[in-house]
């Protein structure tokens, strides 16, 4: 899952050194526009967010727990 | 190469005769265009959701984007039932919204995206209360989407034509095609070709720092 998002993120250009669970989508300098963004491309990869958990999203583990990872 | 387009990709919504203006130019551009609409391989109807679900896969394959499919009921207010209203709504201001959310993804970053609007979005007209609201919706649709997909590089920009030689013209009455006539400074209709010129600039690299615009191809009518 870590990997998957890791991915994401850099096809997105995002940086990715260091990701840890815990790291901040905001120190990434993903916005709340650009979680929508995450969030589409997800979708593609045939995940589903309901739209009421974006805003509980904080950091990488939140959106692992959001798609049912292992956080 | 006047544009630039050369083996670019361009999905163009509607069929309308400048859409197909359009389509040619590109084509003569030798860029890829893809047609959506009703009377299309690639089926699309603007005002059901669900037409949009084949295209949800698309990823970062378009460089353009233009949506000129429209439709108008024209008559006085008082005789505009909700179901004409609805029916222009739907699909010149919802259906461009609608393509907007499910093609996004389809977009490149430093796409461009052009909406087919009209003059009479800002100016109002007798007889289209329906047609002028959905266009001046469309022109809040570009700004907000120019501000929203800035950061991809999207821009986002309108086209508002004057009156066009076009099928929908040949609706109207001709003492108010006339009006229309006598009202712009060149004293003529456009040509759908003219109009497909200014949108392929507006597609093509040439016009990279335009964002957020309305731009009226109307022979001087507004400010006549």
């Amino acid at each position: 899952m870590m990997e998957m998002i890791k991915g994401l993120l850099e096809e997105n250009g995002y940086p990715t050194e260091n990701l840890t669970e815990e790291t901040t989508f905001e120190s990434l300098g993903v916005d709340s526009l650009g979680l929508v963004d995450l969030t589409l491309s997800l979708e593609q990869k045939g995940y589903s967010i309901p739209e009421e958990k974006l805003s509980e999203i904080k950091t990488v583990g939140d959106l692992m727990r959001v798609l049912g990872g292992n956080a | 190469m006047k544009w630039h387009l050369s083996e670019k990709t361009f999905a163009v919504v509607g069929s309308g005769d400048i859409g197909k203006a359009v389509s040619k130019a590109l084509e003569e551009e030798n860029a890829k265009v893809i047609m959506l609409s009703r009377k299309s391989e690639n089926y699309l109807d603007v005002t059901d959701e669900e037409s949009f679900k084949p295209y949800s896969s698309w990823s970062k394959m378009l460089d353009g984007l233009l949506y000129t499919a429209g439709v108008t009921i024209d008559k006085p207010v008082g005789l505009l039932s909700l179901s004409d209203w609805m029916e222009v709504i739907n699909t010149n201001l919802t259906g461009a919204f609608l393509t907007a959310k499910h093609f996004y993804m389809a977009l490149k970053p430093q796409s461009s995206v052009v909406f087919l609007s009209s003059i009479v979005g800002q100016w109002g007209n007798i007889g289209q209360a329906a047609y002028s609201a959905s266009k001046a919706g469309l022109e809040a649709l570009t700004k907000t989407l120019a501000k929203e997909w800035a950061r991809k590089g999207i821009r986002v920009n309108a086209i508002s034509p004057g009156l066009v030689d076009t099928k929908m013209t040949t609706q109207l009455p001709e003492p108010v095609k006339q009006g229309f006539i006598q009202h712009n400074l060149l004293k003529r209709l456009a040509a759908p070709e003219e109009i497909a010129n200014a949108i392929c600039f507006l597609l093509s690299p040439l016009s990279s720092f335009i964002t957020g615009q309305n731009i009226y191809v109307d022979g001087g009518f507004f400010i006549s």
